[in-house]
Order: structure tokens, then sequence, then C-alpha cells
């Protein structure tokens, strides 16, 4: 058994809540907080990342994809090689330089993702990248939350400040709060944020000295 | 143990041989009405008690001209078709091809009480939430909501069936064959994900999540009325300051008028024969550059958007809105209908204004302040920024060559 398993989370949030069995606080009640701040650590995070394999419907623009948040779309031609699409707004549809009728632009709008150009008759195959929650609740003491490694210790967090709300200590549930947010947005710079090689990566210096003197 | 049921250990009867039985989905091939299939779990007697909810997902193949029970729960094992011809007592859902529709049935006895969906489409992937809410109804009531997405934003449809008896079921039907059918109309397709979790965030689910944070496990200084104004409140809060609600609306021009009305909060983008429209202001009318007649600027005006030059015909639009909620949650297994990541907010919106009933007006500020700063947070994730120039080439990284 992995650490954290759910018996493990409501072990830590009992102690900070210094609470060591069910009395103020019902298991059910911290349950539902680790649940929410599993939920919530994936919305704020984006680190619950899942591939979905999608197809365009004939002669329409728009696909539904559930998730929380698109965060890229690669066409998948038959054969040939697959294509990384790039994210547009509405606003540039029919104004951006295509000569093909393939998916080139994607841009999203509510629960769907429309393509550019839009797709005639044929039905093209595509792959969106996605930040998704959590698919199943954790409800059984050894469920194990499915966010990555590195934010679990934030459910903690939360949970004790939802708990603290619960005993009127407003203070205390602000401080760790706001920990909690600070620490979710660190983690989500530097784990999750995506970027790419720039060409002054690749730059080797004009002067390499050996040893740091010369 | 985790509420996601694995099908591979649930009990499969298939004389035919037309259940492929996997973890988390059935697939069936021309599942005939007169054969014999089930695939059911015996969760031992009177297991099912009280309120529940089950989750599950399915997508009948494009041609199947059988039906097939997706769902059921009952005091013994067979094919649905047969226990009701028999007037064995259950619940059941059931795919049927004459429409095609869903029917959620209540089977007391000799009596069948039933709701059926709109039409639906063979091929596509419905989910679906069941739910029995004990609390409403003298025997409770009978839900089944029908989605096309499995955030559930899109709802198709709701049946309601009032129950006529308090029964505690023992056995969980992932599937049956009618059983006692004709024969020669079969059934294809697959069933997916059968879950037993209740939705985080119904209107009951949320109502508890305040009463947790209130410390009131049941109503006396707050009543259930006005936890509930306050979660539809806080849904239309939500829906107006983060304009996250985003439907894409069908409009039309009328020859000679200017103006084509719409709804919802605001109107974001329109979209006129697959070309984005620019916004302009009413005092940019009459000064454009372009020549033609068909549409190629709008502007808001109130609840309707102006388009530039007036029109001479009747020009189909698409107007891209952030829209309002269309109703309020009122039934228990209700749910919000702004995006998933947004429906936790709710939660501190009550919760925060809920509070100032005890004159706690600092606390509720401290509170809505936070539930502020989360809908600035959430939302910044909603938005409309296109990928810079330097991605549509390979300019930014050139490897060596070697």
């Amino acid at each position: 058994m992995a650490w954290p398993d759910l018996a493990d989370i409501r072990l830590r949030v009992r102690d900070q809540l210094n609470e060591d069995t069910a009395s103020f606080y019902t298991d059910n009640q911290i349950d539902r907080w680790i649940n929410d701040g599993e939920r919530d650590i994936a919305i704020k995070g984006l680190c619950l990342e899942s591939i979905q394999s999608l197809t365009t419907v004939a002669s329409t623009r728009t696909v539904t994809v559930s998730c929380i948040k698109p965060l890229h779309v690669e066409y998948k031609p038959g054969s040939g090689t697959r294509l990384g699409l790039i994210k547009i707004n509405p606003l540039q549809l029919g104004r951006l330089d295509i000569s093909v009728s393939t998916p080139q632009y994607w841009f999203q709008w509510g629960n769907k993702i429309g393509i550019e150009p839009k797709p005639g008759t044929t039905t093209y195959n595509l792959d969106v990248y996605t930040a998704i929650g959590p698919t199943v609740l954790l409800s059984g003491t050894t469920d194990e939350p499915q966010i990555p490694a590195e934010f679990q210790h934030l459910i903690v967090d939360y949970a004790v400040y939802r708990g603290l709300i619960r005993a009127r200590k407003f203070s205390g549930a602000s401080i760790i709060y706001s920990d909690y947010i600070k620490t979710l947005q660190e983690i989500r710079m530097g784990v999750i944020t995506k970027y790419n090689n720039i060409q002054d990566d690749l730059k080797i210096p004009d002067i390499v000295v050996i040893g740091g003197e010369s | 143990m985790s509420t996601a049921q694995a099908y591979t250990s649930y009990d499969e009867v298939d004389t035919s041989s037309r259940v492929t039985v996997a973890a988390t989905t059935l697939t069936i091939a021309l599942l005939d009405d007169n054969e014999d299939a089930s695939v059911t779990e015996d969760f031992t007697a009177s297991y099912f008690s009280g309120d529940f909810e089950h989750t599950l997902s399915f997508t009948t193949t494009a041609g199947s001209t059988g039906d097939v029970y997706v769902w059921g729960m009952a005091d013994s094992v067979s094919q649905i078709g047969d226990l009701i011809a028999a007037n064995t007592d259950l619940l059941a859902l059931m795919w049927d091809a004459t429409g095609p529709k869903l029917t959620l049935t209540e089977r007391n006895s000799t009596v069948s009480t039933a709701d059926s969906s709109s039409n639906l489409v063979a091929g596509t992937k419905y989910y679906i939430r069941i739910v029995r809410d004990e609390d409403t109804g003298t025997y409770g009531t009978l839900y089944c909501y029908i989605y096309t997405d499995s955030y559930y934003m899109d709802l198709v449809d709701t049946l309601v069936v009032t129950l006529t008896e308090k029964k505690d079921f023992r056995y969980l039907y992932a599937m049956s064959s009618i059983g006692n059918g004709s024969g020669d109309v079969a059934w294809a397709g697959t069933i997916n994900d059968l879950t037993l979790d209740s939705y985080p965030y119904t209107f009951q689910n949320m109502r508890t999540r305040v009463r947790d944070l209130l410390n009131e496990a049941t109503a006396s200084f707050w009543s259930d009325a006005l936890i509930n104004r306050l979660l539809n409140d806080g849904e239309r809060d939500i829906a107006t300051k983060a304009l996250c609600l985003q439907h894409i609306d069908s409009g039309s021009t009328t020859n000679g008028t200017r103006t084509v009305s719409t709804t919802g909060y605001r109107p974001i983008y329109v979209e006129y024969s697959n070309l984005g429209l620019p916004l302009i202001l009413p005092n940019q009318t009459g000064r454009r550059s372009g020549t033609g007649t068909a549409p190629q600027k709008w502007f808001e005006s109130g609840s309707n958007i102006g388009i530039e030059p007036l029109p001479d015909t009747t020009y189909p639009l698409n107007i891209y809105v952030a829209d309002y909620p269309s109703s309020e949650m009122s039934a228990n297994p209700d749910i919000p209908q702004i995006p998933a990541q947004f429906r936790p907010l709710i939660v501190l919106y009550a919760f925060g204004n809920a509070i100032k009933k005890e004159y706690r007006i600092q606390q509720a500020s401290y509170i809505l302040k936070m539930y502020e700063n989360e809908l600035t947070f959430t939302k910044s994730d909603i938005d409309f920024i296109p990928d810079g120039r330097s991605i549509s080439t390979d300019k930014d990284v050139r490897m060596v060559e070697k």
C-alpha cells in the first residue's frame, strides 16, 4: 500500500484538527473535503492529464470534449504526418491563410472545441490533450488519489482549512488557505506548466573555461 | 473499496455467447430479444436501501433493431423481461429501439410505472445518472438523467418515476437481455464504467457541503429552502462573473433590420458563413472600407447585436454567447449547468452568504473574498488567447546537423 491512501490522508487531517476520533468532525465530512480537495487541485493545477481520441462530425465545426481544459489538439491523418493544431479564437475564423481542407486550427468554446477549416463531409481523427478531474471518488480506506504525487500532500491542507471554517476559526483557515494556494501555484509552475526549447537554449557559449578561472 | 465497478467480478449468464466482459466495458454483439444474457452482482439482501446514485455510459451500434436493459435492480436473477412478465418487483432502464428511446421503469407486482425519453440516436454515446431520492414522494422518486458528455454539461432529457413502494434490492444488473421477446431483433453496442458514486455537486450534496461548513447537519437556524436559494444564486453569480456557460446560438438577419436578438449575458463572437466578424461600436457604422452586402462587422446593443452593413436579406449567423442558466435547480439530484470546474465554488458562495444571517458580516466578507479569488483563479484558465506566431513554424528550435 503506497502513501497516501484515504486512511493516510484522513489521519493527517485529524492530526492537524486535533481530533483523533470522530466527534466534532465526522469521517464522512472529512472524506468529502478530501475528495473536494483532490478535485480542487486538479482544477487549479491542471495536473491530471489525459489524451482523448475524438472524431469530428461531418459538416460540423465543433466536437464535444469532456475535461477541465483542452490544452492541445493534434490531427491524426489516416497516413502521413500528424499535425499539432494552432489555437485561435473564433474571431479569426475565415481569416487565416489555409490552402487545405484538413484541420489546421482549433479554439475552445464551452465544452466544445471548434475546428478550422470547418470539416466538410470527411471526418477527421483528433487527439485532444486535456486536463481532467478525478474520475472516481476516494471512498474505501485504501483508495489512492489520482492527482500526481507532487500535489497529493496539498489535499491535507485543503481539508484542514475547510475543517477550521466549520469550527469558525477563520484566521487559521485563512493562513492555511493562502499557503495552500501559494504552494499549488508554485508546483503548477515548476512541474506542470509546459514550455518549449528556444534557439538560445541550444547555443554553445563562445568561451568555455574549465575550472572557472583563466 | 472503490465504488467503480469491475464487470469481471460480476456474474455472467450468456447462453448464446453474445457478451464480452472486460473490467470496465461490456461489449455486446447482436443479442436477440429471446436470448438469455445478464451481468449481475449479488450485493446481499436489502443492500440497496435508501438513496443511491449509479452512473454508466453506453453506445448502441447504429442499425440495432432490438432492445436491451442497460441497468437494473431486483431481488432475483433472470432476464429482466422475464422478471417483469412474472410480476417481479424491480427497477430498470431499457434501450427501446422504437424511437429509439430510453425507458425508466418501476415494476411493483403487476403494475409498471414508467417514463420514456425523447428520441435518441443510435451511435451516440450517452452518459447516464440514475438516482433514487427517498425524500421526494411517499416512497421516493427515481430519476434518470441522460447526457451526451461525461462532465454532465449537455443534458438531453430527465426521466422521473414516482415510486409506488419502498423496496430494498439485492442484485444490481449491469445489463440484461429482454429474454421473453419474439426474436429476430438484436441489440449490439457497449456498456461502460458502472460506478456507484454520488455526483459531489448535486443540489443535495452541495447543501450537505454548506451544512458541513455551517456546522448544522439538519435544518434549524438555516432552512433547506434558504440554502437552496443561495445555491441557485451562486450558480447565477458565477455564470455572470465568469461568463463560463458558453453556447453557440443560431440567429438570422432580417431584410432591412439592423439588429438580431440574442439571449444570454453577453455575445462574445459572431460568425457568418465560416467567417469571424470583427466587433465595432455603433458610431463606426457606415465607415467600413469593404464592399458587398453580406455581414462584415457587428456591435452590441442591449439584448441585440447589430450587423454592419444593414442586412438586405436573411443571413444565418452563429452567435457565441456567454449564457445564463436556463433553469434553477429544484430536485435533489439536479446539478448546476455551469462547467464542472466552477461547480465547487457555489458551496463557498452559499456559505459566505448564509453566515450573514448570524450577523457575522466580517466573516462573511472574508469568505466571499475567498470566493471571488477562487472565481478569478478558475476563470483565468478559460482563455481565448491564440497561440503565438512562432509556434506555426519550426524556427524556435534548430538542431545542429552532424
